[in-house]
């Protein structure tokens, strides 16, 4: 086989791996809206009697919801953008698989109804076998994906690395007897904030792509920051109990003294040291001007949460969203057009992106306020308490926002689910 | 080699930096027989009840902390000064009060001074199971 057809055929392999990697990416949003709209029918009279587990559906669903638009979604798009550049295909190839069989198996246990919801925070889980084993699939698709050369993520992947190390830590320090609620919510603490550093590391790469902009000393100086913040982890678990208050609360504070420096020093690498700034008007640069705002205020919001209250929902959502924006911007104005299936007009992505980005700025809005007022997160109904007019009107705002965040994401999903699977 | 010096010497900075690692293991407070604690709790309890709510007079109030509230339901008076002991019953729990959180586990008592003026709520902060978000107490 010639060098060239042998280039050739890595480079199919690659785009076919893209492909795929994208696929799974946008198809475990669709899923997650599809148990989105299981949630409503959860709460409906009659109806919910129908569902697998009857109303317990409720929880079952939420928790894979999460799982699927959080873990899922951003770990295949992580995946993606190393299968974009890595020089071999088929660990990633593999990993796809691994990960669609995970994702498959999460699905299948929460449509059985089996295992009960926990609702920990980062990784929510339906405590059964299965459930872990699904997640233990996707986590090792990703890592087969990621640690591979040529990926040009070697900072992110080596924070994916603490993180699963940080989980694997706690399953084992962590007694198998302790009360289930409180040994699931510590097993996934330590690893889920590492996993910030991972989300923040496939932001900053998302910029970096979206910018055209190429590596310099001060982006890669950001991502060895970015690394070397996740890294502390490693002191956290040598020094404290993961049981005790004093091993959540560093964890809590890894995150304010490591995490803000290294998105705001690559933001300033884009913006003052490439010699070619965004064009704010293009696609790219309009999705990266509206991710830096919607993840600059989550930030933000980040250094001003209560207690139990539902500002802390609105800063992982106003983060999310800014993360979103981006990856949303990525594959309409990158990688789309790399596999050769570009969307046509501007003119609706244009919408799609400021439907999601203005939607997810609202219902963070709403969110923030309605915990000013004292508003506990996690509750529905008569729980929150909606006693004043201020309290309605912001929890009204929550919903409104969400609603246009959905009607933009809807929008994503079927447009890039028709360029990906269209003959051409 | 020097992306890795720059690694390592970024590292010990911001560890130095970062005050998360350098504090005390938080107390679990003081060791008690929980079963007779439970004990003193329900029949305090029944002493003060007083219609819905139990209404102590100033001074020590024995509180349990179980899935998914606070037990039982006082009511202080704001111009009085308390002491509110709690335990854990059933698992771990927290309570986070004017900033400062303590972790609830069965066997250890972990002490709140209420002074005059305090309008302060009692509110789970560590995950406890599906009726977490319920777990607070609000004794005015």
């Amino acid at each position: 086989m010639s060098a060239k057809s042998m280039h050739m055929q890595q480079n199919h392999f690659r785009m076919l791996e893209l492909r795929l990697w994208l696929l799974l990416a946008v198809a475990a949003l669709a899923v997650a809206g599809g148990l989105a709209l299981g949630l409503a029918l959860a709460r409906t009279p009659v109806v919910q009697d129908y569902l697998p587990s009857g109303p317990a559906f409720f929880h079952k669903a939420l928790v894979t919801h999460v799982v699927f638009s959080f873990q899922v979604w951003l770990l295949a798009m992580l995946a993606a953008l190393a299968a974009d550049t890595a020089r071999l295909s088929w660990p990633g190839l593999a990993g796809v698989g691994l990960c669609a069989g995970g994702g498959l198996l999460m699905l299948a246990v929460t449509l059985a109804g089996w295992g009960e919801a926990s609702l920990n925070n980062y990784v929510p889980v339906l405590d059964h076998p299965l459930y872990f084993a699904g997640l233990a699939l996707v986590g090792a698709g990703v890592a087969a994906a990621l640690w591979r050369p040529g990926t040009g993520l070697a900072a992110v992947g080596w924070c994916y690395a603490v993180a699963l190390g940080c989980f694997a830590l706690a399953a084992w320090r962590l007694p198998a007897d302790l009360d289930p609620a409180f040994r699931l919510e510590r097993l996934f603490w330590g690893g889920g904030h590492v996993l910030q550093f991972v989300n923040t590391g496939l932001v900053m790469v998302a910029w970096q792509r979206l910018s055209g902009h190429q590596p310099t000393r001060l982006s890669r100086l950001a991502f060895t920051l970015l690394a070397v913040g996740a890294s502390s982890a490693v002191v956290v678990e040598l020094r404290f109990d993961p049981q005790g208050l004093a091993w959540r609360q560093a964890y809590t504070d890894l995150l304010w003294f490591m995490l803000p420096l290294p998105p705001l020093l690559l933001a300033a690498d884009v913006l003052v040291s490439s010699g070619r700034r965004p064009d704010w008007r293009s696609l790219a640069g309009g999705a990266l001007g509206a991710s830096w705002l919607v993840f600059a205020l989550g930030g933000g919001a980040g250094f001003a949460l209560g207690a139990g209250d539902t500002r802390t929902p609105s800063h992982y959502h106003a983060m999310i969203g800014g993360v979103n924006v981006a990856l949303m911007g990525l594959v309409i104005c990158v990688l789309l057009p790399r596999l050769g299936r570009p969307i046509l007009s501007p003119r609706l992505p244009r919408w799609q992106i400021g439907l999601y980005g203005g939607g997810q700025l609202l219902h963070a809005l709403g969110f923030y306020l309605a915990g000013l007022a004292g508003v506990a997160r996690k509750t529905a109904g008569a729980e929150q308490g909606l006693d004043s007019v201020f309290k309605l009107v912001s929890m009204g705002v929550v919903g409104l926002g969400g609603a246009v965040a959905v009607l933009g994401g809807v929008l994503f999903v079927g447009q890039v689910l028709a360029r990906l699977v269209r003959h051409d | 080699m020097i992306r890795l010096v720059v690694a390592t010497l970024a590292f010990l900075a911001l560890v130095a930096w970062w005050p998360g690692w350098r504090g005390p293991e938080q107390p679990l407070g003081e060791a008690v027989d929980a079963a007779g604690f439970v004990a003193r709790t329900e029949s305090f309890a029944a002493r003060y009840q007083a219609g819905e709510r139990v209404e102590p007079p100033p001074g020590d109030v024995p509180l349990l902390a179980r899935k998914f509230e606070f037990w039982p339901d006082v009511k202080l008076n704001p111009q009085a000064r308390y002491r509110l002991r709690v335990m854990a019953q059933d698992g771990v729990h927290s309570v986070a009060v004017n900033g400062t959180e303590m972790l609830l586990v069965p066997g250890y008592v972990q002490d709140i001074e209420v002074v005059p003026g305090d309008q302060i709520e009692l509110r789970c902060n560590e995950y406890c199971g599906l009726g977490h978000n319920r777990m607070r107490l609000r004794p005015y």
